[in-house]
């Protein structure tokens, strides 16, 4: 009868243990893969910087995962926190280069609007 | 600014407390460059927010090396804080960019309006100009048509008591001599101004006209008689109508005495006929109908 008492939390322990081991809090582990989704979306794999952090973004990600089945959480961790800053700064990378482009357009259009102004006149 | 120079200081001191204890990794050392970029440039303007986070980024970084010197989290620590400063600087960028395009939208907008303006004004100057073309076209016409009913009525009354044709040489409007004169007279009678009104009212209506007055004799007595009346007749029947309107540089007189009869000057009626006062008309503004539009 003591026995089966003493077996049981043991059990526990051992569950509780093979958990911590094998993998990070939900939100540590979707939050950069979340960041490089929004920062495709918004085509920072077709800015030059952007895509140059979208890939260190998804490298640790990457790295994050072998460092796990290694059993080493707190590089993970680390590695995944590295990948979140860098896929955030590819969001705004990108973000920045729509801006400049649209303004770009926009200031061409008043010119050609200006020229075929002075043409009609 | 006070708080922001203050952390500065802080972090530099840090810095330089932990410079002794080991040398800053390569991450730090970009973190902190990264940051001063972000700080002096149009981020502490347009978003002050994200400067102060990198600061936090930056002070966990430079926390982790004060405790624990270099080592993974501080680079991780120093990696992530020099990212939040880069991407302070692309959001200022962000933000001056979105700014431009809205002060260009409102550039365009203004541009376009104004362009708008410009050619309904210009539309409107040209659809007024038309329109008084139109109207003055109009008026014109009205003008010209009230005087050409004018001068068919002048002509329709004066049928009454003058014969009219159109011959090659003109409109021949033929007055007889007993309307206008007494016998061997060449003043007018009282009666005759009142005809000739009508006249010079049917011939005033067409401003291109010229005329001749010739003025004509039976055969009875010597031509030199015949001639200097007939010429007198003309006279008087040219400076009435001069009286009453008729431009002088248009119409002439002729005294043709008996040398153009109409009638056999053998009996009295032909006679009678022949003396007379004719009214050439010729070079005539031809009728509105048959007007073309080139002037």
């Amino acid at each position: 009868m003591s026995r089966t008492y003493l077996f049981i939390p043991a059990t526990i322990a051992l569950a509780t243990v093979g958990c911590a081991t094998n993998s990070l809090p939900v939100q540590q582990m979707t939050a950069p893969r979340q960041e490089i989704r929004a920062a495709e979306e918004i085509g920072a794999a077709s800015h030059p910087q952007g895509a140059l952090h979208l890939k260190y973004a998804k490298d640790q990600v990457a790295e994050a995962d072998r460092l796990l089945k290694d059993g080493n959480e707190d590089g993970a961790q680390l590695a995944l926190m590295r990948a979140t800053a860098d896929a955030k700064l590819a969001v705004e990378l990108a973000r920045e280069d729509k801006a400049r482009q649209e303004a770009l357009e926009t200031q061409k259009k008043i010119g050609e609007l200006r020229k075929n102004t002075a043409v009609a006149q | 600014m006070k708080p922001l120079l203050f952390s500065s200081v802080a972090i530099l001191s840090a810095a330089f407390l932990s410079g002794c204890a080991a040398i800053p990794p390569k991450e730090l050392l970009d973190a902190r460059a990264a940051y001063e970029k972000a700080k002096n440039s149009q981020a502490s303007s347009v978003a002050p927010a994200d400067v102060a986070t990198a600061r936090d980024a930056l002070l966990l970084a430079e926390k982790s090396f004060d405790n624990d010197g270099d080592n993974m989290a501080t680079r991780s620590y120093a990696y992530v804080a020099e990212r939040m400063s880069e991407r302070t600087t692309a959001r200022s960028g962000t933000l001056t960019a979105e700014k431009d395009k809205e002060d260009a939208e409102k550039a365009l907008l203004d541009t376009a309006t104004s362009t708008a303006e410009g050619l309904s004004k210009e539309v409107t100057q040209k659809d007024r100009a038309l329109a008084g073309a139109g109207e003055k076209l109009q008026d014109e016409r009205a003008a010209r048509m009230a005087a050409e009913r004018k001068a068919a009525d002048a002509l329709a009354r004066l049928a009454a008591f003058a014969s009219i044709k159109e011959e090659p040489r003109g409109l021949v409007i033929t007055l007889p001599g007993g309307v206008l004169f007494e016998t061997n007279q060449a003043k007018l009678l009282g009666t005759a101004e009142e005809r000739l009104n009508q006249v010079a009212e049917a011939l005033l209506a067409d401003r291109d006209a010229t005329m001749v007055v010739e003025g004509h004799t039976d055969s009875q007595g010597n031509d030199t008689i015949n001639d200097k009346l007939s010429k007198d007749r003309a006279d008087s029947v040219r400076d009435y109508l001069v009286k009453r309107g008729v431009s002088p540089d248009r119409i002439t007189a002729v005294g043709k005495g008996s040398k153009s009869p109409i009638a056999d000057n053998k009996n009295p009626e032909g006679r009678a006929n022949n003396r007379r006062v004719e009214i050439v008309v010729s070079g005539r503004t031809p009728k509105a109908g048959a007007k073309t539009e080139v002037r």
